[in-house]
């Protein structure tokens, strides 16, 4: 029977990583009050690619066998207590192997069906067309932005480093919205190092003037705040812990979370929290109208109905705040680090 | 300004509270941590059993006093460990023994014990000085014994062979 138990370590190190990050937001969640989904989104970040920096590292044998400094769990002696006993290993190894078959089915194959038309039956060939609805729209965001720049509702140097008046031209005002011809409701950014916002033609017949504006600033949050670019390189650190649940829990948070955080950029934005909760709910509506007459993944759109919900709820009741602090998530990125290290 | 103090001050308590939550876990399963390198000790029962068993040898030269003068053992990197029995004299080069079951790199971090380091000046092989000898032996438990002695050959292969 072929020998496993050099695995252990690994996959125990990685587990206990991702375990542990998951246990110290929950309790930041618990303890501190909500938090802001910018900074949470920032944060779950940081919980998937410290964990996967330290598996890279141990097995480059880059971190010393006798690590210097406190240490809080000694994952080689735990692993010498699993590997002494077939179930717990056997458990280990299953657990792992059960994690990377959740990821491959419930992320991998969509993204691949998505990505590639042969797979996908439902992929059209797209028509662009002109409307100056979207660039109307865009303009008066842009306005919006520069207006809330200038009072000074942003103060954090790191914040304006990345929404500075030059980066918005960059990252999204030279960006015009493209609209196609579909019966799809579709509004998205595409595009891995030039991303565009795409927007068909039945959602601009959907939403209002307020609402597609609200909704075309959601998109702006996700060029500025790194798009599809950044994603990439979130799905790069997420493969290298495919065998870790505790990774597919804090990918599918964060995946939610981004789309809170840009709720949350848009609403600061636009001061129309209610326009973007609208378009949000028109969207969903009509989506799961569609989903359940083709009575094909209603399970997933009643999952969407589900964060949807959590999304309106956040807009309403939440009030529009400027974007948080980087200081505090320097301190707790810092804190979390540490708390990592002394796993090892 | 309070809410961000209340927000700092809960999060460094909850972290502190996870750290001696995990490390109360750590220490209550596994014992206290073993600390690196080599250390030295008064007698052979402050050797704990993880570095392995000192065995008193069947043979020892009547000029040296049992128990040794010097005791090392390790625990990590490696598990092992050294002792060292002197002729009592005040000559420098008077009759010397040493036992152990450890010989790599981590022999340089000895203290005061570097001539063993430097004769057996790992990788580069022994240097010993003349009259020195190095012997080794594997018991029947799988572990290896090393003696280095600058008494004669015949001498150091009685004290290997009584191991």
């Amino acid at each position: 029977m072929q020998d496993f138990t050099w695995l252990t370590p690994y996959l125990l190190l990685n587990l206990s990583h991702g375990l542990l990050g998951l246990i110290w937001l929950g309790g930041l969640r618990r303890w501190t009050g909500s938090l802001p989904a910018i900074l949470e989104a920032s944060l779950l970040r940081w919980l998937l690619a410290l964990p996967a920096i330290a598996l890279i590292l141990r097995s480059l044998g880059l971190t010393t066998a006798t690590p210097a400094g406190p240490v809080l769990i000694r994952i080689d002696d735990w692993s010498k207590i699993i590997n002494q006993s077939e179930l717990a290993l056997g458990a280990l190894l299953s657990l792992s192997a059960g994690a990377a078959l959740v990821t491959f089915i419930q992320e991998i194959l969509p993204l691949l069906k998505k990505m590639y038309p042969n797979i996908s039956k439902n992929r059209q060939r797209l028509e662009v067309t002109q409307n100056s609805r979207p660039h109307l729209a865009l303009e008066n965001i842009t306005r919006s932005y520069f207006k809330s720049s200038s009072t000074g509702a942003i103060t954090d140097r790191s914040i304006t480093r990345s929404w500075s008046p030059h980066a918005w031209t960059w990252k999204v005002r030279t960006r015009a919205p493209k609209v196609i011809v579909s019966t799809d409701l579709w509004i998205a950014t595409e595009g891995l190092f030039f991303p565009q916002i795409i927007i068909s033609t039945a959602v601009l017949s959907l939403l209002n003037d307020d609402e597609l504006e609200a909704s075309i600033a959601h998109e702006c949050a996700h060029l500025a705040i790194g798009s599809n670019f950044v994603l990439g390189w979130i799905w790069l650190i997420r493969l290298v812990q495919l065998f870790n649940p505790a990774a597919l829990v804090a990918f599918r948070e964060l995946v939610e979370c981004r789309e809170l955080a840009c709720d949350s950029w848009a609403s600061w934005i636009t001061r129309k929290p209610e326009a973007l909760a609208s378009a949000i709910k028109k969207l969903t509506d009509a989506n799961y109208v569609t989903l359940a007459q083709s009575s094909r993944d209603t399970h997933a759109a009643r999952a969407e109905i589900r964060t949807t919900a959590q999304r309106i709820q956040a807009l309403l009741e939440t009030d529009v705040t400027a974007p948080d602090s980087a200081i505090f998530l320097i301190f707790s990125t810092a804190l979390l680090g540490g708390l990592l290290w002394g796993i090892r | 300004m309070g809410n961000s103090l209340r927000r700092v001050l809960s999060t460094l308590l909850w972290t502190a509270g996870l750290v001696l939550t995990l490390g109360s876990i750590d220490r209550l399963f596994l014992g206290p941590i073993a600390p690196n390198g080599w250390i030295r000790v008064a007698s052979i029962d402050a050797v704990p059993a993880a570095a392995g068993k000192i065995k008193t040898p069947n043979y020892f030269p009547a000029t040296l006093g049992w128990p040794p003068e010097k005791i090392f053992y390790q625990l990590k990197p490696h598990p092992g460990w050294w002792i060292s029995a002197k002729v009592n004299s005040d000559e420098p080069n008077s009759g010397t023994v040493w036992i152990g079951t450890l010989v790599d790199d981590s022999l340089s971090s000895l203290g005061d014990s570097n001539f063993l380091a430097d004769c057996l000046s790992i990788p580069q092989g022994l240097r010993c000085p003349e009259g020195w000898y190095f012997l080794s032996k594997q018991t029947p438990d799988n572990q290896t014994l090393y003696v280095l002695t600058n008494f004669s050959k015949q001498e150091g292969i009685r004290i290997i062979e009584g191991l």
